[in-house]
């Protein structure tokens, strides 16, 4: 017993000690160990060729870079976040977890030349450790500088602000290697990240200039014009420009740092899934970096009513109709071109302006582009002693000359005829313009309304139609309802009998029709009635009913006048039949 | 003899008791005529005195309180007084709610004062309308004479019975209901006097009839307020929200006779 207890506790120990081992070796494995490690991507490249330097550090729970070191003539940066990559192992029973984070920092050589880079401190899991000093040459591209060519160049070398200026990015490779050359990417770090500037709306293409893609930092395709071929150096280069229009918006200086274009061709590759397409060959050739000042407008004899226009800028001017009614609308239009801030000036206001005060003006309509500005203005003659239309100035800087001057239209003579039946629309009489009160009234105008009678009387009148209209219903009421088919076809006998008496030819139907008169007048049926006599009141209808059985029971049938019975009805009703 | 002395001396009584009011009123047609050419000259100030004597001559007046109201209104705007121009139309369009040029003068010189039109064109603005369209007189007449209708019909309905006359009754009946609203609203509003706030930065109501006592309120220009007591060069007036005080008589127009 005591044998198997002690093999049992034996066991136990064994099973603690290994677990003990192993935990003690995947903790040694994710903290311990970490290693740092710094290199370039390549030690010699030529002048524009992309080149980074790559910090590692593997098997670190934290990691961190330094500050980057300085090194003239030579950009480092921007360090973007890292890539990490964790990738756990079991080995038997071993767990091994690794984690690499990689910095990839890219390094623009300015010039050719060996470039030391000195060691930086990378803090690993909290304490600094500090990379190996690296070097790099850099060489130039003798046979990309004699295949091609980079030009980098602004329209001026010093604008002031609102100035519009250009740059221009002439660049090409040899013709003689055109036909194996496919590739061609400019590296232009200034692309996309010039701080004061405002980008103008691109100029229409010229049709004449055919176009064609080019990448630009090796992400956008951007499309340049290809210009005639251009000789150089005793040889045909072809020649591409790219050109983009700037309007600084604040003083300073703007630097352009180096360019550099690269040309070659692709080699096609396959694997199993795609084909792709890698750099094959490629040339460099570069451009030296380009400043531009930007100055302030001179405080000095600028005019109240600067318009902000700048540049070298003409005018001219056309109106349409010339030939008006006083009052009528003008359409004024005016424009400007030439080399300036045509899209940003603010156009002149004729309302504001003394010669224009014979005018009114009732709005403008504007329309910019990069090398034009046209505004028409709706102006309309308050006065027949209009001749033309004024000048319109407009206060603009001439960079050039550094001076401000002023631009303006030509005067348009135009021809304003008086209103008809009027003497003409004075320019202070607004009034006419506008609409107004309507005139006074000379007559006696709309008489004031009667005294009122009085509520007391409104109300008083309508009880007294309520309590009558009661009274005289629960009346007529007593006798039965006035609207019963009885009391209607009693109400109807009259009429009816008259109706039917001039389609009675015989004696017979006439005592018919006098016997259905009398059943409805006493609601009583009519055959009642034959033989009987109404007797009171219906007496002379009496005599007419014994009239017409003679003639009906004495063969000769002859009819009585219809005037006789319906005038013995008439007396019977007014004798209360 | 005696009897020939009687015939004169009733015969010269009947002239003067026939000639005292038409003096007056070749009195008061002189004065309108000379309104208008003053008008017309351009004297707007003189039109506007000559226009308030007519106003204030009464109903005998030779054109008649309208046109008065209707004048003093052009003549106040002409003088550049557009609030004072909006009460003259106001208190016109009192005595003929449906007189387009009234209405027309009206709603320019309230936007040329710079306030909201008098019928903002609303639902609620388009109902008060309609029950303003009437004056309490015609109102009146016209309750009456609808009542008659029915008196008929409901007389129809007695004698006879039967649908007709009781779908004509009830016709009449809704006819005069329709006819009650602008009646009920004159019976509440047209008996009312009231001002209008004429001072551009309007009327400070004050707690007593003095100008150094407390201020009550500020009344906005070309509010309502109903007057309920007077003194001289002061009305008592309680708002619409049942604020009472005191207002200079100078700051407000009266909307009824008087006009002052």
């Amino acid at each position: 017993m005591n044998a198997i207890l002690r093999g049992a506790l034996g066991a136990l120990c064994a099973v603690c000690a290994w677990l003990a081992l192993s935990l003690g070796v995947a903790a040694q494995g994710t903290s311990g160990g970490a290693s740092l490690r710094a290199y370039l991507t390549s030690g010699v490249v030529r002048l524009g060729d992309r080149v980074a330097l790559v910090v590692t550090v593997e098997n670190a729970r934290s990691s961190e870079l330094g500050t980057l070191p300085s090194v003239k003539g030579l950009g480092i940066g921007p360090v973007q976040p890292p890539a990490e990559q964790r990738s756990i192992v079991f080995l038997g029973a071993r767990r091994q977890e690794s984690v690499t984070r990689t910095w990839t920092i890219p390094l623009r050589p300015q010039e050719t030349g060996l470039y030391a880079i000195p060691g930086f401190d990378v803090l690993v899991d909290g304490v600094a450790r500090r990379t190996n000093e690296l070097s790099l040459n850099v060489v130039r591209d003798l046979k990309g500088e004699e295949l091609g060519y980079l030009e980098v160049r602004t329209s001026m070398p010093k604008v002031v602000v609102g100035q519009p200026f250009t740059i221009e990015v002439l660049f090409g490779f040899d013709l003689a290697i055109t036909g194996t050359t496919d590739y061609a990417n400019l590296s232009l770090a200034w692309w996309g990240s010039l701080p004061g500037l405002l980008e103008n709306a691109a100029p229409p293409p010229d049709p004449a200039h055919a176009r064609v893609q080019v990448v630009v930092n090796d992400r956008e395709m951007v499309e340049v014009e290809q210009l005639p071929n251009r000789s150089l150096r005793g040889r045909e280069f072809l020649q591409l420009r790219l050109v983009r229009s700037f309007t600084p918006t604040r003083e300073g200086r703007i630097e352009l740092p180096t360019s550099h274009f690269e040309f070659g061709r692709t080699v096609q590759s396959q694997d199993f899934f795609r084909t792709r397409r890698e750099k094959g060959e490629t040339y460099f050739v570069r451009a030296a970096e380009v400043a531009l000042d930007v100055i302030p407008l001179p405080e000095q004899g600028r005019p109240l009513d600067f318009s902000g226009a700048i540049g070298q800028i003409a005018v001219r001017a056309d109106a349409t109709p010339r030939d008006v009614d006083a009052g009528d609308s003008i359409k004024f239009k005016v424009e400007w071109t030439g080399s300036g801030n045509l899209e940003f000036f603010t156009a002149p206001d004729p309302a504001r302006l003394d010669a224009f005060r014979d005018f009114r003006v009732y709005g403008k309509s504007e329309e910019r582009s990069l090398d034009r500005r046209v505004v028409t203005y709706d102006l309309s003659p308050v006065s027949s002693a209009v001749r033309e239309i004024p000048a319109l100035p407009l206060s603009v800087f001439d960079p050039a000359s550094g001076r401000y001057g002023s631009v303006a239209t030509e005067p348009l003579s135009v021809r304003v005829r008086a209103l008809e039946g009027a003497s003409g629309l004075a320019a202070d009489d607004e009034e006419r313009f506008r609409s107004d009160i309507l005139d006074i009234e000379t007559g006696p105008g709309a008489s004031a309304p009667g005294e009122p009678l009085g509520a007391g009387l409104v109300a008083g009148c309508g009880a007294f139609v309520a309590a009558a209209w009661l009274a005289l219903r629960t009346a007529v009421r007593r006798g039965g309802d006035p609207a019963a088919p009885a009391a209607r076809a009693r109400r109807r006998a009259r009429k009816e009998l008259a109706a039917s008496l001039l389609r009675a030819n015989v004696a017979r139907a006439q005592l018919e029709l006098v016997h259905r008169f009398v059943s409805a007048r006493t609601n009583r049926p009519a055959e009642a009635w034959v033989g009987e006599r109404i007797g009171g009141a219906g007496a002379e209808l009496d005599t007419v009913v014994a009239e017409l059985e003679r003639e009906v029971w004495g063969g000769s049938g002859t009819p009585l006048p219809r005037e006789r019975i319906l005038a013995a009805a008439d007396a019977a009703i007014g004798g209360g039949l | 003899m005696s009897s020939f002395a009687l015939r004169c001396w009733l015969t010269l009584c009947l002239a003067l008791a026939c000639c005292l009011p038409a003096s007056a009123q070749v009195a008061a047609g002189s004065n309108a005529q000379r309104a208008l050419e003053a008008y017309r000259s351009g004297s707007h100030e003189l039109a506007h005195e000559l226009w308030r004597l007519e106003l204030d001559a009464g109903t005998s007046a030779s054109i008649g309180p309208v046109a008065a109201l209707r004048n003093l209104g052009n003549a106040a705007f002409r003088l550049r007084r557009p609030l004072e121009a909006a009460a003259w139309y106001t208190a016109a369009l009192r005595l003929a709610p449906r007189d387009a040029t009234l209405w027309h003068n009206l709603e320019f010189v309230r936007r040329e004062a710079g306030l909201e039109p008098a019928d903002r064109g609303d639902l609620t603005a388009t109902a008060k309308r309609f029950a303003s369209s009437w004056t309490l007189p015609e109102c009146e007449r016209a309750l009456l004479a609808l009542l008659a209708a029915l008196a008929l019909v409901l007389a129809w309905e007695a004698l006879r019975g039967g649908g007709l006359p009781r779908a004509s009754a009830l016709a009449l009946l809704a006819l005069m209901a329709l006819a009650a609203v602008p009646w009920t609203w004159q019976l509440r509003h047209a008996e009312r006097d009231t001002l209008f706030v004429v001072q551009p930065e309007g009327a400070a109501l004050l707690s007593e009839p003095r100008s150094e006592a407390a201020l009550v309120a500020r009344l906005s220009p070309a509010s309502e307020v109903e007057r309920t007591d007077a003194l001289p060069g002061w009305w008592r007036i309680r708002t619409a929200e049942g604020a009472t005080g005191w207002i200079a008589d100078s700051g407000a127009i009266a909307l009824r006779a008087p006009w002052r």
